[in-house]
């Protein structure tokens, strides 16, 4: 049961994906879906049996490398934190596959769609089931891989293309800091496997060494989490269709860093200092993307960026070694923000394509499905009390609080709180309540979907209401939390900042017209500063790609590689020959006494190293 | 008349009878080679392996005078243990005697650098000739060789040399026969190695290697003669893999064999070659041995990618389409068919091959 999940997944990719062109557009998306739902009944069997039945399993499939200095097998290892992730993956992609045979109708390349969506839920199994790293890396890179072939599945499209690219490349940052990470474990502790891994760390003395492995695992994180530094290449990756971003660029694949986080806790629990970072870097994200997300324009950046953010809460509680309680968020989040972007992308396929929520409005009548689905995602993306994201955030937050010299994560997180807010009423405000900007012709044809677009947003948003509640205390159970002790005051201020962003929305969109009559220069200064999100990709290109770029081509292809070696090398060798057998054929004349000359010659030659 | 020949060359113990034996089958190659009449490319063949051959002959006589001037007797153990180093002799007639006749014997197994008249001879004379004249002389001349077992560093020096022109020589051949010519160059480089490091496992290797060069060329000159080629250029060959896709396929396996291309037989002999001289030490000429079969694998394979990969020339399509089809006969099959197992199957179970050299080989000691 347990191998047959990953299994089947691999059966429907590879059916639609070599078999697409016989199984027929409706036919792939039939096999492969119901191959997920069957995964899916499993993944809950496995949560049963890991999390209620208390029965972690492990599974030693075959020896895969052995040589003298590495042994790697390939297992599975099923424990707490891979059934919950598996019960996510599955649910979700399963939603999502749904959601995409309406989504995509029309689409002439819908087998290879599916074909992809499946493979990658399959290398994502893959990635949370390893029990060690180098099996990890395998579900990493692939994952990585399908997130590629999905951003530009257009790929007529140069945009998409070139962030399909930039993910690739931004990503290959981060599995740097990995497969660093992956020999320090190796040099350090001589073996890959989590299970030894982590029983050796736990009692071997803190050093230097782990921190350093835990920075490394952390840049890894760090890329394919898009935290802050590497996150450049998420907004980017809207430009995929809008079922990749539900489950790849919000759901599963971006939490894959906070899932390492999370799977490395043995190690971060030796390095306070790796823990002091993550934190830092996590609450920073948290503020930054929130600050971007108020201001964008395009419906699925907005959410782009608010995915960012909340995968900065996820790392801020993982940098307070509240391993737990970051699973329970990462759960959470998926539900929710899976949600909101099967939502827009209902929004965008009502309105013939269109994304700019400058041009949307007055949609509320029209698809009001829709607009309760969006507006469940919003409360429960805000923390509104007693839906799915209360629990977790308000906890992530309090326990921030708690901490002494860590509670500036703990401000950062509330004010973004407030902007986190902002920009989802924002969103609706201009999405559904205000009036319509869109044209006359689009507007008319705006309509709800057909029932397998409708379903899965009724299950997300079920789950968004519901989760959080129902699962609070199960998921904390393979790392007991209890919740912190703080003031009624801390307690009830993110709510409120929550609401009090509700109300600056309110405030800000009837009565801009008088607040904002002539922007003046600072306004624009700053306007323009968040919305090209703090001049993140100007920096990094003008001062790093560019340089590295310009000594890659000058320096290590024109004169290294096409220069010295190609010289020395292929070229010169092949010309050094040519130059050899053209003499040897010039000497072979044909003539008799030239041959004669030449064997007199050597048996002199012969002679005189005889004597 | 050539493998008479060759037996009594095998069988004879004095230096006189080798030197008979020597120009039987000499003599009867050149007239072999100068066969075919009206062509003067044969007869310019017959005429250079003539003048060259009297040439070596000459050294070899001069040699064997040398020698038995000094000894007083003509026999080959007579000889040599008249010139046990125990004995302690320190004449310098000992010495070139002994070298004369080695590069005499050199000439005749076509080792660099008296390789010349290989290339010029094999392509002028017909083919059933060259077949002839690169297989049968090459066993006994390695025979004589093993047996009077001396001059050890001139077989070193014509190793290398042979190894390295064989390998170069043969980069821009045009011709079939002369490749192959080179080819047979670069071979007794590596044969003359294993004589020259004059161990048991080495000599046998090196017996071994001869066999199955033998073997190859038999079955690379069998497919020559079937098909028959107006000229015998390599370009010939070109689209051959549509024409008559079996042969081609055996034609291509057969020089994968030869440049030693692991599951084939090539590899085997070129193997045992190597691990013996690696056992004795010899490092650099083991290396210089792997990079020259690298080079010469570059013809070996250039070939089998003209047989498969490039279209026909216009020009030669026109004349093939004008001459007549000629099927292949059942002797010729069934002796490519032979060949052809030997050089695929014998790394299944090589035991028999090592066992047969063994016993040979024991002789010998």
């Amino acid at each position: 049961m347990y191998t047959c999940i990953l299994f089947l997944l691999v059966v429907g990719a590879l059916a639609a994906g070599v078999g697409g062109r016989k199984l027929g557009e409706k036919g792939a998306g039939i096999l492969t879906s119901s191959c997920l739902i069957i995964s899916l009944s499993w993944s809950v069997l496995i949560f049963y049996e890991i999390i209620l039945s208390f029965s972690t399993t492990h599974i030693k499939l075959w020896r895969w490398l052995d040589s003298d200095l590495l042994t790697v097998y390939f297992g599975l290892q099923f424990d707490g934190l891979v059934a919950i992730m598996l019960l996510v993956i599955t649910t979700i992609s399963t939603l999502v596959h749904i959601f995409s045979t309406a989504y995509m109708l029309g689409d002439p390349h819908i087998p290879r769609f599916m074909s992809y969506l499946s493979f990658f839920t399959f290398l994502m199994v893959v990635l949370v089931s390893s029990d060690n790293y180098l099996q990890l890396f395998i579900g990493w890179e692939g994952v990585g891989l399908c997130s590629y072939l999905l951003i530009n599945f257009w790929l007529t499209r140069v945009e998409a293309n070139k962030a399909a690219i930039k993910a690739m490349l931004v990503n290959r940052v981060g599995d740097i800091g990995l497969i660093l990470a992956m020999f320090g474990l190796l040099d350090r502790f001589g073996s890959l496997e989590f299970s030894s891994l982590f029983n050796v760390v736990v009692v071997s003395a803190p050093s230097s060494d782990i921190t350093l492995i835990c920075l490394l695992l952390f840049i890894g994180a760090v890329g394919k989490s898009a935290q802050l530094g590497l996150h450049t290449w998420l907004p980017d990756a809207m430009e995929g269709p809008t079922p990749v971003s539900a489950l790849i660029h919000a759901a599963t694949m971006v939490t894959a860093g906070v899932f390492l986080l999370i799977r490395s806790s043995p190690f971060f629990e030796q390095a306070p200092l790796a823990l002091m970072i993550v934190t830092i870097v996590g609450s920073l994200t948290v503020l930054f993307a929130a600050t971007v997300g108020v201001i964008q324009n395009d419906l699925k950046k907005v959410i782009a960026y608010s995915t960012c953010s909340q995968l900065g809460y996820m790392v801020v509680a993982c940098g307070l070694s509240h391993y737990s309680i970051s699973l329970f968020h990462l759960m959470n989040h998926a539900f929710f923000k899976a949600l909101l972007f099967l939502s827009a992308g209902s929004v965008i396929h009502a309105l013939s394509d269109e994304q700019d929520i400058r041009k949307m409005g007055g949609l509320i009548k029209l698809i009001p499905l829709t607009y309760i689905m969006v507006v469940v995602g919003s409360l429960s993306l805000m923390g509104f009390p007693y839906l799915t994201g209360f629990y977790s955030k308000d906890l992530i937050l309090e326990l921030a609080f708690e901490q002494y010299y860590l509670t500036f994560a703990y401000w950062l997180g509330g004010f973004s709180a407030l902007l986190t807010t902002l920009y989802s009423i924002r969103l609706v405000y201009l999405t559904f309540l205000s009036n319509t900007n869109s044209r006359k012709a689009i507007f008319r044809r705006v309509h709800e979907g057909s029932w397998n677009l409708v379903l899965p947003l009724i299950i997300l948003a079920l789950g968004s209401l519901f989760v959080g509640y129902l699962t609070k205390e199960v998921v904390w159970s393979f790392q007991i939390t209890f919740p912190p002790i703080v003031p009624v005051f801390i307690k009830l201020l993110p709510v409120f900042l929550s609401l009090g962003g509700a109300a600056l929305v309110i405030v800000l969109y009837f009565y801009s017209i008088h607040l904002f009559k002539v922007p003046s220069f600072i306004g624009r200064m700053g306007y323009t500063f968040l919305y090209s999100a703090w001049q993140f990709n100007y920096v990094l290109n003008y001062f790093l790609a560019k340089r590295v770029w310009r000594g890659g081509h000058q320096i290590s292809y024109r004169t290294i590689d096409k220069g010295t070696l190609e010289l020395v090398g292929p070229k010169g060798v092949s010309n050094f020959l040519i130059g050899l057998t053209r003499g040897l054929s010039n000497l072979q004349a044909g003539q008799v006494f030239n041959y004669a000359l030449v064997i007199l010659i050597g048996v002199a030659m012969f002679i005189w190293g005889v004597v | 008349m050539v493998a008479l020949g060759g037996l009594c060359l095998v069988s004879s113990s004095n230096w006189l009878s080798v030197y008979l034996a020597i120009e039987l089958s000499t003599l009867s190659l050149f007239i072999l080679v100068a066969q075919k009449g009206g062509s003067g490319q044969s007869a310019e063949a017959g005429l250079k392996y003539f003048v060259l051959g009297a040439l070596s002959s000459g050294l070899f006589l001069f040699g064997c005078a040398l020698l038995c001037g000094f000894t007083g007797g003509t026999h080959i153990s007579y000889i040599n243990l008249v010139l046990n180093p125990g004995l302690g002799f320190s004449e310098l007639r000992i010495p070139i005697g002994s070298l004369l006749i080695v590069v005499s014997l050199l000439f005749k197994l076509s080792a660099a650098p008296f390789h010349m008249w290989a290339p010029d001879v094999y392509d002028g004379a017909p083919t059933t000739t060259t077949a002839l004249l690169a297989t049968v002389p090459k066993v006994g001349y390695f025979s004589i060789l093993v047996s009077i077992g001396s001059a050890v560093n001139i077989l070193l020096v014509g190793a290398l040399f042979s190894m390295v022109v064989g390998a170069i020589g043969a980069l821009n051949q045009t011709k079939v026969k002369r490749l192959l010519a080179y080819s047979g160059v670069g071979h007794m480089g590596f044969v003359l190695w294993g004589i020259e490091v004059g161990s048991f496992e080495s000599i046998q290797a090196s017996l071994i290697y001869v066999v199955l060069y033998v073997v190859m060329s038999i079955c690379v000159f069998a497919i020559i003669l079937t098909l028959g080629a107006a000229k015998n250029l390599i370009v010939e060959f070109s689209g051959l893999s549509r024409r008559l896709s079996v042969l081609a396929l055996t034609l291509a396996l057969t020089f994968l064999s030869i440049a030693g291309i692991p599951p084939l037989v090539g590899f085997w002999g070129k193997w045992l070659v190597l691990l013996s001289g690696v056992v004795y030490q010899y490092y650099l000429v083991f290396l210089l041995a792997v990079m020259c079969s690298v080079v010469a694998g570059v013809y070996y394979v250039r070939i089998v990618k003209i047989i498969y990969f490039q279209a026909s020339f216009s020009l030669l399509i026109s004349s093939k389409v004008l001459r007549k089809e000629n099927w292949i006969n059942l002797r010729k099959a069934l002796l490519i068919g032979a060949g052809l197992y030997v050089i695929g199957f014998t790394m299944l179970s090589p035991n028999l091959w090592l066992q047969l050299a063994h016993w040979a080989v024991g002789g010998l000691f």
